[in-house]
């Protein structure tokens, strides 16, 4: 059980200006990105496979294929460097780790979206 | 102003700094401390303060022996379940602290500075020799390691000198030690609350009593470490 006094110091770090999202869904993660004494912003887009932690420690996992090579990110999800979050699209998936798309490539490792027949009917959050 | 408190660790969780840099912290509860007996170098040949930590509640002091009740009776204060002495080097520090005075985390303690975490470490029992001195064992998985994995290996020579050497690092009682971790940066500090954010881990369990001092070792000298991050600092 978290700890009522360590509770109170993470609230300090909480953002609520992110979107909900889970895993299977498509992310756009904007992060801050300092050279020198300029600072410029970073997109980074692909699958949120996993997701972990609470409060001011959750952390999120974003796997993506670049130039045919799989990529994946960790972000602490309450970090001050992610400037943004776009959900791009929501994933029908049924489990929240998706360590199986490890193992496949190309059209396999697609996500199946979430409109079709039988969807949920919550949209992408406009952000 | 004494140099120390008395207090609990709660756990660990990390904060973010202005940078976005996540930095590991230990969240500690630090006193309020009361003092209990100020020392002097004229009556007690050094300067010191006693403080006293977690009050005992009324009618509860029947738990203490009258010896150790009369030390609360004579300071004239409530009676403390846990008392500590706090000497600081420099007795200049100490001031104007009289009996009775109530000492805060933000009194006590400054934001960046170094501090040294006393406790008591977390009990393991009787720990075989991976866990207690981090040796490596033998072979996992050879046909010739019979039953002989998680083993120290040999403990002597031959018969000069016939004996296992003392002090020779073998499986035994691991954990509730007293140990002390040198230099931990405080990283925040909530008056509210009495919470003392320390980077780092902390000796103990939570909930464990602990000890906070400021570093023997000494505060960083702040220009000297400027000049070294003006160094590293990347030629753009």
């Amino acid at each position: 059980m978290l700890r009522k006094e360590i509770a109170a110091v993470e609230a300090k770090y909480l953002r609520n200006d992110l979107p909900t999202f889970r895993g299977g869904d498509t992310v756009r993660v904007h992060t801050k990105i300092k050279e020198g004494d300029k600072e410029r912003i970073q997109l980074y887009e692909g699958v949120v496979i996993a997701s972990s932690g609470g409060g001011s420690r959750a952390m999120f996992t974003v796997r993506k294929v670049s130039y045919g090579v799989g990529v994946e990110r960790m972000f602490p999800l309450h970090s001050p460097r992610i400037d943004k979050i776009e959900v791009m699209g929501r994933g029908a998936v049924r489990r929240s780790r998706l360590y199986y798309l490890r193992q496949l490539a190309g059209k396999a490792a697609r996500v199946q979206q979430e409109d079709g027949p039988g969807a949920s009917s919550h949209k992408p959050a406009a952000s | 102003m004494a140099t120390g408190l008395l207090g609990r660790k709660v756990g660990m969780t990390h904060i973010f700094t202005a940078d976005g840099d996540c930095i590991p912290v230990t969240v500690l509860q630090m006193g309020p401390c009361t003092v209990i007996r100020r020392k002097t170098t004229a009556k007690d040949g050094y300067d010191a303060v006693v403080l006293g930590f977690v009050e005992i509640a009324e009618g509860k002091e029947k738990r203490l022996t009258k010896a150790e009740v009369g030390v609360f009776k004579k300071a004239g204060t409530a009676v403390f379940r846990h008392l500590k002495e706090v000497r600081p080097r420099d007795a200049k520090l100490l001031g104007e602290l009289k009996t009775g005075d109530v000492l805060t985390v933000d009194q006590v303690f400054k934001l960046d500075q170094r501090v040294d975490v006393t406790g008591v470490t977390k009990g393991r029992g009787f720990a075989g020799v991976f866990k207690r001195w981090g040796m490596k064992g033998a072979a996992r998985d050879s046909s010739t390691a019979h039953e002989h994995h998680r083993h120290p290996g040999a403990i002597g020579q031959r018969k000069t000198p016939g004996k296992v050497w003392k002090g020779k690092h073998l499986p035994g009682q691991y954990g509730v030690d007293n140990i002390t971790t040198q230099n931990l940066i405080v990283a925040g500090i909530e008056a509210e609350g009495n919470l003392l954010l320390v980077k780092g881990a902390v000796p103990g369990h939570a909930d464990g009593l602990v000890f906070v001092d400021t570093a023997s070792k000494g505060q960083p000298k702040t220009k000297k470490k400027q000049e070294v991050r003006e160094r590293a600092k990347p030629k753009v």
